[in-house]
């Protein structure tokens, strides 16, 4: 049986347009409507994009909402006069409706977020920069008659190298060596050779095949008592110890091809 | 009656449903365990109806006193509400209106439009508009109200959310999408560029992944050569799986 994803932490679209898009109409809009309920004095959501190079990813790409009463905020401005300022991860008009929209999530930083918003931007932020400086304003959704919204883009494309690059956020491929932390986005796919694609592909399957015997056997010995655990236990090592092989051998090929 | 059309997007069906779980039927749900206080869980389930002679795969949400209801029982008539064929408009209109601004969203329903795609495998047989309910429709996926722990990051932002169970099970394979075929050795003409780095992304901490069995593997082996509970009980911390008689 398929496993669905429930938890929102990934925009959907075969481009990043359309990510942008995906993001704007089932997280930004619907958040804001509801913030727009729930805070009478809220005239305008801003969605504000920053992306960082020496985060835990040496590449992350982040989102932040800001209720204003304003109908037309200002950036920087809105920093000092945004309804809630500073209390993101407190409970609050914002942070608790974005809670209702996705359940806590604010996209996937180190991927989907870098795939949608990389390219719109700045470049070379890091975090030794205020949010002043290293955000910047990408949507602005102002309140309309019944609780309604109207959104206007004001962001544009400053990095064009990531946009409808899906070869991001790969800074840990290498395993953290630091030849293989990349300075910017990695080469698009229709760069990377055939033998490359197949390796990492190889190397994708593998780890998910570990990871789906340690769900089986996380499965097995939740449920299991002593009378049947032996057989089923010998089982799982050796399966284990085949996909272990597998991996190690995967690993080598994908390192051969680089 | 207004209806607004958003965008559901997927390289297949599997992840056209993704997309319409995570985001439309997951937020529907949380907004109606927040405002509805006696709703203890949201049904998510889907019909192939017939209207004016044209087939369309449509959603409905019902919800229920119990957290895991059976079905098609509803236990309280009064917390029955869906949508789709217009019978009844409580807290899931109110909840689609908080969200999205319309009565109704359209996400494509009609075969080959994105909606029916994702979800009309999992219905019954094509049934008239006027069916009843049960005949018509069939669940997709159980949301159960959890209450988080007072100190939890979770709490902080609200004090409930949804505990998501699939029941889906494929009543029309004949909606089912064919699988893709390789039809060459260049991964790039097989799949699109969202399949690939979803394929390649997973190997991205295989070092650590290995690392991680390897351990897990040396547990096994310690409960091979001499079983007991004490080797059992490593084996379930090494996996983070809480013992049997441990208090939550």
């Amino acid at each position: 049986m398929t496993e669905f994803n429930y938890y929102a932490m990934q925009w959907y679209g075969r481009t990043s347009a359309e990510q942008r898009e995906h993001c704007l109409r089932w997280y930004v809009e619907p958040a804001a409507r509801l913030i727009f309920r729930a805070v009478p004095e809220a005239q305008s959501v801003v969605l504000a994009i920053s992306q960082y190079w020496c985060d835990e990813a040496n590449d992350a790409t982040h989102l932040s909402l800001y209720a204003s009463p304003e109908r037309a905020p200002q950036w920087p401005k809105l920093l000092d006069t945004a309804l809630f300022d500073g209390e993101t991860y407190e409970r609050n008009a914002v942070s608790e409706n974005i809670h209702t929209v996705t359940g806590g999530g604010f996209g996937d930083s180190n991927y989907g977020n870098i795939v949608a918003f990389g390219s719109q931007c700045r470049k070379d932020c890091h975090q030794e920069m205020s949010t002043k400086e290293a955000y910047r304003p990408w949507a602005v959704v102002r309140r309309t008659a019944e609780d309604d919204c109207e959104t206007k883009v004001v962001g544009k494309t400053l990095q064009r190298g990531f946009e409808d690059n899906f070869n991001v956020g790969f800074s840990r491929i290498g395993e953290g060596e630091a030849e293989d932390f990349y300075e910017g986005p990695g080469p698009r796919l229709q760069d990377l050779s055939r033998e490359t694609l197949r390796a990492y592909m190889q190397r994708g399957e593998a780890a998910r095949r570990i990871r789906a015997l340690e769900d089986e056997l996380r499965k097995l010995v939740t449920e299991m008592t002593m009378a049947d655990s032996a057989a089923a236990l010998l089982r799982m090592y050796e399966e284990l110890s085949e996909a272990i092989a597998e991996a190690n051998a995967a690993l080598e090929a994908s390192e051969m091809t680089r | 009656m207004t209806t607004r059309a958003l965008p559901l997007y997927g390289f297949d069906s599997d992840a056209l449903a993704s997309n319409a779980l995570e985001w439309f039927a997951s937020s529907v749900a949380r907004w109606v365990i927040k405002n509805e206080p006696a709703a203890q869980s949201v049904l998510f389930a889907v019909g192939r109806v017939v209207r004016d002679g044209r087939e369309r795969a449509e959603y409905a949400f019902v919800l229920c006193e119990d957290r895991a209801p059976g079905w098609p029982t509803v236990s309280s008539p009064k917390l029955n509400a869906m949508l789709g064929d217009g019978r009844s408009k409580t807290a899931v209109t109110r909840a689609i209106r908080a969200l999205y601004g319309c009565d109704e969203v359209d996400l494509g329903h009609e075969p080959g439009q994105p909606f029916y795609r994702a979800f009309a495998r999992f219905a019954r047989d094509p049934r008239p508009a006027e069916s009843p309910f049960a005949s018509a429709f069939a669940p997709v996926t159980l949301f159960s109200r959890v209450a988080y722990e007072p100190e939890s990051w979770e709490a902080r932002l609200s004090d409930f959310g949804i505990e998501p169970k699939t029941l889906a099970i494929v009543l029309s394979p004949e909606c089912e999408e064919p699988a893709k075929k390789p039809v060459s050795d260049d991964p790039r003409e097989v799949y699109n560029p969202l399949e690939l780095l979803e394929m390649i992304q997973s190997g991205q901490e295989i070092s650590y992944s290995i690392r991680r069995a390897e351990e897990l593997s040396a547990a096994l082996v310690a409960f091979i050569e001499r079983p007991g509970d004490e080797a059992l009980r490593a084996i379930r911390a090494r996996l983070g799986v809480p013992e049997p008689d441990a208090k939550p």
